[in-house]
């Protein structure tokens, strides 16, 4: 009986550390966040009164907000079926191609690309949109197309396209090597069969490898969506939200609020907003689109 | 039957084809990065497009030269604290696969319900508590949330694969005399190592990716890590003019990345095809 007693306090103790630092920095500032966004505090003075629902009322009306979501809208819907769809397409290309060593080069390309770090990318994302060097303007003077140079990215009514092309041509590592893997797992007697059935190569990949991959479309899907809704890296270093508020998201509204308006409270609140968002959208995730797998 | 052929033919033809432009297209920034770091100023305002000769190697010495340091608290930092992850997490994985205790379920899901909460609702509470324990403009205040932000994934996925090891083993060893912790150390480790490092090569990506979090609790240039040192860095450089040492410090940054890659490639495909993670 000690030894069994001995042996839990083992196993308690082995636990500990890790549950120690999910609890502390897992757990805690999330909940904080959740009451902070019911005081009034700001960011270098913390006046924690109770302000009950204020900040989402002010959200609600904040018409920076909604300009906020109206741009994330716009910019993820596109984003996002590009990335689920153009990194599903090439994976199905290459998985098509007979020479096996032509293959893995495209294979080893697409990889690679993963290893650049996002920061360069970004970088060069805004060095390419550059009006006087970058390679976009080049390029389209070289093909003697100049009337259709721009300012990518200070011109309030193109900046948003910009920011959505960001990422061309959206072929990413991990979506394609996701379908990929899950293209070359269907066991080639499904195939086989098939084709001993008589049907068409259309017909295949609709009738017998789509299905059989819609599972890595979901999970690719879900998790552009989730990403795309907290992304603002990418904004913050192009345009900063600019020119003016054409490409505010609320992510970025909400950093913005926390650490060069010091409105703290109100910045907890857009991302209580934001989690609320992701929450139903896990619920929906869990509860009718994962179950259709079984 | 010749007709066939000649479709698959066309078709392969094309097939190739398109895999060709996508390569191209997604190359051609780093290509055109790898020009662009040799160049001097009158080359890079006139000849944007091609290699000039002479080839300005000086670039890469400027650049190292400020990003170095950026370049070693990264590594610095996000060794040590894939290191400590590593070694939390090992007991859990284990004791998860093997023991029944207690409070067994309630465990597991503080890990797996962590995944749940976006990052968005951590940014700023997380910068308090960092201000509160006064860790701010210091490595602890990466150190921490790294290794938290790693914990989750990674336990699922290596207590997954310790699960598909067969149980005789574990039994065997315990009959003759083995404790847990050399069960642990000299049977489960060695098995499963393409799935830790799959596990730490993830961890060394997202770190040295990570760019809001350090932008947000560092401000002392002297301990930034390389995403932010390099955004600073290309201001810097941008304003004075200095393009082409600008992006040969953009090859320099990712060039541990790249033979992270060349070293751990075939780990990496591996563990990402075995289908060790599952959604």
């Amino acid at each position: 009986m000690s030894k069994v007693r001995k042996n839990l306090i083992l196993i308690y103790l082995a636990l500990l550390p890790s549950i120690g630092f999910v609890l502390t920095f897992g757990y805690f500032p999330p909940l904080h966040g959740i009451y902070l966004s019911f005081t009034g505090a700001t960011t270098y003075a913390s006046k924690m009164e109770f302000r009950g629902f204020n900040n989402y009322i002010r959200l609600l009306k904040d018409p920076v907000f909604h300009r906020a979501l109206k741009n994330l809208l716009c910019i993820e819907s596109f984003r996002t079926i590009m990335y689920t769809i153009i990194p599903l397409i090439v994976a199905y290309f290459i998985y098509s191609i007979k020479n096996y060593r032509l293959k893995g080069t495209y294979r080893l390309i697409i990889l690679v690309q993963m290893v650049a770090p996002s920061i360069v990318i970004l970088l060069l994302w805004k060095f390419i949109y550059d009006p006087y060097l970058g390679p976009l303007n080049d390029l389209l003077k070289i093909l003697g197309l100049g009337r259709m140079q721009r300012i990518w990215l200070g011109d309030p009514k193109i900046a948003i396209y910009s920011i959505m092309f960001v990422g061309f041509p959206f072929v990413t590592g991990f979506g394609t090597m996701f379908y990929l893997a899950g293209l070359e797992n269907i066991p080639l007697e499904v195939i086989e069969a098939a084709i001993v059935d008589g049907a068409s190569k259309t017909k295949i990949l609709l009738n017998v490898q789509l299905p059989l991959i819609l599972g890595q479309l979901k999970v690719v899907l879900f998790l552009s969506i989730i990403n795309g809704i907290q992304s603002y890296q990418d904004i913050l270093i192009l345009t900063g939200g600019g020119p003016g508020y054409s490409t505010m998201v609320p992510g970025l509204y909400m950093y913005r609020n926390a650490f060069q308006y010091e409105e703290l409270a109100y910045s907890a609140s857009i991302s209580v907003f934001l989690f609320l968002i992701i929450l139903i959208l896990s619920y929906v995730n869990l509860k009718y689109v994962k179950s259709e797998q079984t | 039957m010749k007709n066939f052929l000649t479709v698959i033919r066309r078709a392969q033809v094309f097939l190739n084809l398109t895999c060709i432009i996508v390569c191209l297209i997604t190359l051609i920034p780093f290509i055109l990065t790898i020009f662009l770091s040799f160049k001097d100023n009158p080359q890079f305002f006139h000849y944007r497009w091609s290699l000039t000769f002479p080839l300005h190697l000086e670039n890469y010495v400027i650049a190292l030269k400020s990003i170095y340091r950026y370049l070693l608290n990264t590594v610095y930092i996000a060794l040590s604290s894939t290191l400590i992850l590593v070694l939390v997490i090992l007991p859990p994985a284990y004791i998860f696969s093997l023991y029944e205790f207690p409070g067994k379920r309630i465990c597991f899901n503080i890990f797996i319900l962590l995944m749940m909460i976006p990052g968005i609702l951590s940014l700023v509470p997380s910068f308090l508590l960092m201000k509160y324990f006064g860790l701010i403009n210091t490595r602890w205040a990466l150190f921490f949330p790294y290794v938290t932000g790693g914990i989750p994934m990674s336990i699922l996925i290596l207590r997954t694969y310790f699960s598909s090891i067969s149980k005789e083993l574990y039994e065997s060893a315990r009959v003759d005399g083995a404790s847990d912790l050399y069960i642990l150390g000299k049977i489960y480790i060695p098995i499963s190592k393409s799935v830790v490092s799959l596990i730490v090569i993830m961890r060394l990506l997202a770190i040295w990716n990570d760019f809001l979090w350090p932008l947000v609790v560092l401000q002392e240039d002297s301990l930034r890590t390389v995403a932010v040192g390099l955004y600073y860095f290309q201001a810097q450089f941008a304003v004075f003019q200095r393009w082409g040492p600008m992006f040969a410090g953009y090859l320099l940054a990712s060039l541990p990345l790249i033979l992270l890659f060349i070293f751990a490639n075939k780990l990496f495909i591996e563990g990402v095809m075995s289908g060790a993670i599952k959604m």
